[in-house]
């Protein structure tokens, strides 16, 4: 690992910095290229929210991110570490950059308790409950769950309640960027709610970065400070949220905004319809 | 044994309840075998073992199952033979489950190529027949009954390398796995921790079939001379000894073989028992409550058809004044699940001819359940009863016609992608019903089917029918099930969430179709959604559900200009409004 993000221009590392990263999978004939010289910046302390359909490659940029998939080409810089085609990411850092997944069902072990799940996370090498209970009742407690779901197994726990936890095991060690995938699709409205004025107040406290992916333009307009749009793997519009959502310059965006049920653009007796012009 | 299993207490039979009748079978059995295994050689070594001048007996009070040639008793050998058949059988089974499970989850740590190879190295060994192998491991080590142990311990290994490797395959892949490694947890621990645990089960269960196959194996073995030596014996031993008296007294054989029987039925009983156990599916089916029901109250007559058309529900009003004539007529619906828990409570509400009504509640409302069962599918393991359902005429309480019914009835699931056959093509399956239930000819149909696409511009009309699912996007398949409704001139169109797991570009689409397939067709649409935008848009009158209960009903206006009275609308409002996107939104034009 080299840390060589010396850029005189800007004394205060980023939380994140994207540059001209390309990803591609597969090889030769087969290989398709998933993210196209996609640059993007995340200033410390703010909330990035990137927007896409299925199959824009939003869900890759953030394995990219926490070192799941390699670099083709570009480079990525985390907290100041810089990462790239060549960098060997053997071992994750877990204070760096942390992942809460989409799914908050495949995201605990069914055969371990809420309270093992963090414990894994405080302490990678042991995760031991007893040593550290005080600890994970006071995280469990943070994320609004009573202190007596620390020997719970995820069964016993609702959707809501489970990404909870999840939030919770990603947020304990305290990383410096956090990037939350599409983590309220699974959940029903008003749960959606509760757990993004959750993950708010934590933002707050914990002086955190966040990226925030979603499909979904209104949890992406609630939570972020800034918003880029992603599709067919290139960054079509990116700027502040305020901006963004009320004054959209790419067509691709406005299209996105008019497809929302109840938007001023949205009209549902359309004999043409706007998602096919932009196309 | 029979001491074990009577006297069947009131507490032994709640265990038998819980624990499913194959399992206590086994478990039984098994106990009654391990039981046998301690005591027997202490009670019955003497008689196992002596030699009497009473040889070749038959049966008799002293001597149950006779005695061999040398005078020893043959029922006394075969419980005695019990100790020494269950420990070897064990012990192998152990070698197999142990080693195999310990190779498969390590095979994990490798690198993918080299993981490749050794599992394909070891699908050649799984291919050559275990007992064919152990004969040869047996061959190599001489003769006993240790060697013949580890020769079937030893073959039963690349079986449970290859189960346990693709079992862990699934798990890898899981978001627990790939956060514990962002998380810092070393690769092996992962395994430990989070894989090995979760193949405990799954594992469990073959290892009691397995032992079945060990137990006749390592039997095999001793039968034919390479296992347990005399003056040891086993079943299979015991089995040989018999062998050539089988003609002359073939009571010599009997004792072994029930004795084999029975351990190896035990096992298996074991290994699907615990099978079944952990298969909510299976464990339902042995309930018996297969399918759901759906009856009429008893305390309601069967209406007329007259009635049907005539009399709205007092408690309906929005459309009491409204003439046009009602599709969709449900009333007093109950349904409770197996265990007698209810899940809609006593619904009732009307869909007029023409009209789209939103149906609306978060997750375990019920209104899944209600719409499935207003289209005649009642689910499995749920019973449902009504006074009056009447969809799109028919009688649902009485004796129906599916083709009639799946004719005027069109549904639209959540996710296409599982809704279709991915082996057919989408054609065929979209015109099923037209064709079986409406007699059109594969061309007609196929053309009509072309026509509708057309007319929904569908692109590439004519060659969509020929695409199989997977060459289509979530979207289109949507619209192509919104054409079938449209080919089969549906009076009513239940749809279940059908724009859930699509982008929102594309939901936009789907719902424009919706409105112009319900517009062309006249046709009612019934449209379950979680999403309030969505139903606001697109319905004339919504129902919001909530633990069961139709809590609230508002026209579409209502529900736009935010006129709830309901505090659980008035909290699903709220928080829409929360996340609205659009709000404040000053769009420049």
């Amino acid at each position: 690992m080299n840390t060589a993000a010396d850029k005189p221009s800007t004394p205060v590392p980023h939380a994140i910095d994207v540059d001209a990263l390309t990803v591609s999978y597969g090889t030769g004939g087969a290989r398709a290229e998933v993210l196209t010289e996609v640059s993007l910046t995340i200033p410390r302390l703010t909330s990035m929210g990137l927007v896409g359909e299925s199959g824009s490659g939003k869900s890759t940029l953030a394995k990219v991110l926490v070192g799941l998939v390699p670099i083709a080409s570009g480079a990525v810089v985390i907290g100041g570490k810089r990462y790239d085609a060549t960098t060997r990411r053997r071992r994750h850092d877990p204070g760096l950059i942390q992942l809460i997944p989409q799914d908050p069902y495949s995201s605990l072990d069914p055969r371990r308790t809420a309270g093992q799940a963090i414990a894994e996370a405080l302490e990678p090498s042991r995760a031991d409950v007893r040593r550290r209970r005080d600890e994970i009742e006071c995280w469990l407690e943070r994320v609004e769950l009573p202190a007596s779901s620390i020997d719970k197994y995820p069964h016993e726990f609702s959707g809501g309640q489970r990404q909870r936890i999840a939030i919770a095991r990603a947020l304990c060690i305290k990383p410096q960027v956090v990037i939350a995938d599409e983590i309220t699709s699974a959940l029903d409205l008003s749960v959606q709610v509760e757990v993004l004025e959750l993950l708010a107040q934590l933002r707050g406290e914990l002086d955190l970065s966040m990226l925030f992916i979603s499909h979904d333009l209104a949890v992406v307009r609630h939570v972020s400070d800034e918003v880029a749009v992603l599709r067919d793997g290139r960054i079509r519009e990116s700027g502040t949220a305020e901006g963004i959502f009320t004054d959209p310059q790419d067509s691709y965006t406005r299209t996105l905004l008019d497809s929302v049920p109840g938007a001023p653009g949205f009209d549902i007796r359309s004999g043409e319809s706007s998602a096919e012009e932009a196309r | 044994m029979t001491a074990v299993i009577s006297p069947v207490t009131s507490r032994s039979r709640t265990v038998r309840r819980r624990l499913g009748p194959m399992l206590s079978t086994g478990l039984v059995l098994m106990t009654g075998m391990v039981l046998l295994a301690v005591v027997a050689p202490h009670f019955f070594g003497e008689d196992a073992s002596a030699l009497t001048d009473e040889r070749r007996q038959g049966m008799s009070p002293g001597h149950l199952l006779g005695t061999d040639e040398f005078g020893r008793d043959l029922f006394a050998r075969a419980l005695v033979g019990t100790r020494l058949t269950l420990l070897l059988t064990s012990a192998a089974t152990a070698i197999s489950v142990i080693c195999g499970v310990t190779f498969g989850v390590l095979v994990w740590m490798m690198p993918a190529r080299v993981r490749d190879l050794v599992l394909g190295a070891n699908s050649v060994a799984v291919a050559f027949p275990g007992l064919v192998l152990a004969l040869v491991v047996a061959a190599i080590l001489g003769p006993g009954a240790l060697s013949a142990t580890i020769a079937v311990g030893v073959a039963g290994i690349p079986a449970f390398i290859r189960l346990s490797a693709n079992m862990a395959a699934p798990i890898m892949v899981r978001d627990f796995v790939s956060t514990a490694r962002l998380l810092g947890v070393t690769r092996l621990k992962t395994l430990i921790r989070h894989v090995l645990p979760n193949l405990g089960e799954p594992m469990l269960i073959l290892s009691a079939n397995s032992f079945a196959v060990t137990l006749t194996e390592l039997s095999g073995l001793s039968f034919i001379g390479l296992g347990v030596q005399n003056p040891e014996y086993d079943f299979g031993r015991l089995l040989a000894d018999g062998l050539p008296n089988a003609y002359t007294q073939p009571i010599q054989i009997i004792g072994p073989s029930i004795m084999l029987v029975l351990m190896g039925g035990a096992a298996m009983f074991i290994g699907d028992g615990l099978a079944a156990r952990s298969s909510p599916r299976l464990r339902g089916l042995t309930r018996a409550r297969r399918t759901g029901i759906l009856t009429r109250d008893a305390d309601s007559p069967a209406p007329t058809a007259s009635q049907d058309a005539a009399q709205p529900a007092s408690s309906i009003r929005a459309h009491a004044t409204s003439a046009s004539p009602i599709c969709l007529s449900v009333r007093d619906l109950n349904i409770t699940d197996g265990s007698g828990e209810t899940l809609v409570d006593g619904v009732s509400f009307d869909v007029a001819q023409g009209e789209i009504l939103g149906l609306v509640g978060e997750s375990g409302s019920g209104k899944s359940l209600t719409a499935m069962t207003a289209a005649g599918l009642v689910p499995e393991g749920v019973n449902a009863s009504a006074s009056m359902i009447t969809t799109a005429g028919h009688d649902l309480l009485g004796p129906t016609s599916a083709a009639e019914l799946a004719r005027d009835v069109s549904l639209v699931y959540q996710d296409p992608m599982s809704t279709f056959n991915p082996a057919l093509r989408i054609g065929s399956q979209l015109t099923e019903v037209s064709r079986v239930h409406m007699g059109q000819s594969r061309t007609e149909a196929q053309t009509a089917l072309a026509e509708k696409f057309r007319h929904l511009r569908i692109s590439e009309p004519d060659e969509c029918g020929r695409r199989y699912p997977h060459e289509l996007s979530g979207g289109m398949l949507q619209r192509a099930m919104i054409a079938s409704a449209l080919l089969t001139d549906a009076k009513l169109i239940i749809a279940d969430e059908p724009t859930t797991a699509l982008d929102v570009t594309v939901q936009a689409e789907v719902l424009r179709q919706f409105a112009e397939a319900s517009d062309s067709l006249g046709a009612s649409v019934l449209f379950i959604s979680h999403d309030l935008g969505v139903v606001e848009s697109l319905c004339d009158r919504v129902i919001v559900m909530r633990c069961g209960e139709i809590v609230e009903e508002l026209s579409g206006d209502q529900l736009s200009a935010g006129r709830a009275i309901h505090p659980y609308t008035r909290s699903l409002l709220n928080a829409a409004a929360y996340l609205d996107p659009t709000d404040k939104m000053v769009r420049k034009e």
